[in-house]
């Protein structure tokens, strides 16, 4: 997909979120709604003067730097892993795990290096948030 | 001048010291990575300040913001690979100079030049910001309406050579700001039932988001792992200009201190901006205008000392009147809020001794950062060569910590994570994050003094234009929206008359 094609793609989605909030606004009662209506026309704007001008353009389009689609998957699965197992299983076993997964798979580190990694960058972690900090970071099944 | 010995004594106590130093030294790897950027040490800083005494927690932000600007020049100079936007200009000269076994010289004039704009910056911050806060005292709800749309206007024509997608991420920004209970009438807008969003869409998880979560995905996600290079080797030689280079450079580094400090107040004008007009002007007023892009001392010199006289100058409209100018000053705008203090003139008043505290930390932060920066700068080069895809999981992992530390919510995690992939992809496909990010901050402050304004006014709109100071604020408004207008048609203009 060129530029444009995904210029023309974000003007019609925010376009409609931008339209969807000046309708809200406009059924608020008082002067609450004046804001959002503003906010939502300038977009609304935004994203029409974006469609013309990619339909207008007369410069040659161009195409998005290219996106390696599979590690933008597998990042994307660890980040989600590294969420739901925070909440789930507690944070310190989660941040071990993501670093280990993604250094060893996104990093093409060693076995060992990435556990190193892991290990000492989760102490790191804990000796800043939870030791000396105090935060209560989610302990998941471990609290249990 | 009491507020101000008070300040000196919190500044020099062992603590204030110690978190001015690592500050520093964060900053400066920060800055010399590639890829990594000042708002994005500034935002994942602030996790780290949330348990500290304000005035420790602003001394942590300050170095971090002063010292990540002069960190970008060293691999600028030593890889042509600028840490930040900001050293661009920089390459220019100063890699062609450690081409020629010059970079030694390059570098200790970098620091030199960064210290000179610093602390020329910070002399500018006291001389302006107390006098401009007794005025912000006057300003009424019209004057803050009309300084707040000049606060978008500015920053959106500035932000992006495209305007109308800086229009609608500014756009997207003031929707946003819109979420929560209304301060007036106590109605739910566009909450979804969300008890969270009650206060509004927490802007520091946004922060965090667009700057270091999608910064992560940017390491990640490229094939090889990344921006970074590790081709640098720590230098040899001189690590000083000669003495008559420096007495040649004083009045490009004059020059180049005040066009810095005057874009730095400038509203959405950046870093990268000051660096260049100043590299320009020095090449202008150059008798050997030849040298420059060769290998000329004097290009650093400009380049260097007008972007770290930026720092200073972007803090006085942060500070005085709560508008921040980019994207580095909103994520401090976030920083004090957490800390209890609004900015605007009251930080003056109710907090001024906690403002000076930041301010002189400012001034001893760029003294600092020259002293380590001539003895580290040469082996700073060494950070580069960790590898993209191992620095994002752990720029992640303190982006998710310090994003639940805020609140100990784990929804800020998942909407940090979601605008750290809507940052991804506006990059990708160029839409400033920067607009989006003041428009949620300016957007409450806009919104709450133009309603009152119209509950005064009883909705007469004239009431913006028979105030002297919101008059004066409007004409300032008109003429942020003409000068792009001007530029482009008389660009137009000469393109046709070459035609």
């Amino acid at each position: 997909m060129t530029l444009d094609t995904i210029d023309r793609c974000v003007a019609v989605l925010v376009g409609a979120m931008c339209a969807a909030a000046v309708v809200t606004g406009l059924g608020m009662r008082g002067d609450a709604g004046v804001f959002p209506v503003i906010a939502g026309t300038l977009g609304v704007l935004a994203c029409a003067g974006i469609v013309l001008g990619t339909l207008r353009r007369r410069i040659p389009d161009e195409l998005p730097p290219p996106l390696a689609w599979q590690r933008f998957t597998v990042w994307c699965l660890c980040v989600l892993g590294l969420l739901g197992l925070m909440i789930m299983a507690g944070t310190f076993v989660a941040l071990p795990l993501f670093l280990l997964v993604s250094l060893r798979w996104l990093g093409h580190l060693r076995w060992p290096a990435a556990l190193a990694i892991a290990v000492a960058f989760s102490a790191v972690i804990y000796g800043v948030f939870v030791y000396l900090l105090s935060v209560p970071l989610p302990a998941g099944w471990l609290a249990g | 001048m009491d507020v101000l010995f008070l300040a000196l004594g919190n500044v020099l106590t062992p603590m204030a010291l110690l978190t001015l130093l690592l500050g520093t030294l964060a900053g400066m790897a920060i800055g010399s990575l590639p890829g990594l950027s000042s708002t994005m040490g500034v935002a994942l800083c602030i996790p780290i300040t949330f348990s500290m005494p304000p005035d420790l927690a602003l001394i942590l932000l300050g170095a971090v913001y002063v010292s990540s600007v002069y960190g970008g020049s060293v691999t600028a100079i030593l890889l042509r690979t600028p840490g930040t936007d900001a050293s661009i200009a920089t390459a220019l000269d100063g890699y062609p100079l450690a081409e020629a076994g010059r970079g030694g010289e390059a570098l200790g004039m970098a620091t030199l030049a960064s210290l000179f704009g610093g602390l020329f910056s910070v002399v500018v911050l006291i001389a302006i910001a107390p006098p401009l806060s007794t005025v912000a005292l006057a300003f009424g709800p019209q004057e803050y309406t009309i300084l707040a749309i000049f606060g978008l206007v500015t920053i959106v024509g500035v932000a992006s050579d495209r305007p109308l997608k800086g229009v609608l991420s500014a756009a997207v920004g003031l929707v946003l700001a819109c979420v929560g209970l209304d301060a007036f009438t106590g109605m739910q807008r566009f909450t979804f039932g969300y008890s969270e969003l009650f206060d509004g869409v927490p802007l520091l998880p946004v922060l965090i988001g667009l700057f270091s979560v999608s910064q992560a995905f940017n390491l990640c996600v490229p094939e090889g792992g990344g921006v970074l290079t590790g081709k640098g080797q720590p230098l040899k030689g001189r690590r000083l200009p000669l003495w008559h280079d420096i007495r040649r450079c004083l009045r490009t580094l004059l020059r180049s201190s005040v066009i810095g400090s005057i874009v730095g107040i400038l509203p959405g004008a950046g870093t990268s901006i000051a660096s260049f007009i100043s590299y320009n002007e020095a090449r202008r007023h150059s008798p050997t205008p030849e040298r420059f892009g060769k290998g000329e001392l004097e290009g650093v010199a400009a380049s260097e000392s007008a972007n770290n006289a930026v720092t200073g100058g972007t803090l006085i409209p942060t500070l005085t009147l709560g508008i921040p100018g980019n994207a580095v000053t909103a994520v401090f705008v976030g920083g004090l809020t957490i800390h209890g203090m609004i900015p605007g003139p009251s930080l003056f008043t109710q907090h001024a001794e906690t403002t000076y505290t930041l301010i002189l930390s400012l001034f001893l932060a760029n003294i600092l950062f020259a002293v380590t920066g001539l003895w580290l700068c040469r082996y700073l080069v060494v950070v580069t060569k960790v590898p993209g895809a191992v620095l994002g999981p752990m720029i992640l992992i303190f982006s998710v910590i310090g994003t639940y530390a805020l609140r100990n919510e784990v929804f800020d995690v998942w909407l940090a994570v979601a605008f750290g992939v809507v940052g991804f992809f506006m990059e990708r496909w160029r839409y400033p994050a920067a607009p989006l990010v003041i428009a949620l901050i300016l957007g409450p402050i806009l919104e709450v003094n133009f309603r009152r304004s119209m509950q005064i006014a009883h909705w007469d709109l004239t009431t913006f234009f028979t105030r002297p100071l919101s008059l004066t604020l409007c004409l300032l408004v008109v003429l942020a929206l003409a000068y792009p207008l001007w530029t482009q048609w008389r660009r137009c203009r000469s393109s046709s008359v070459q035609h």
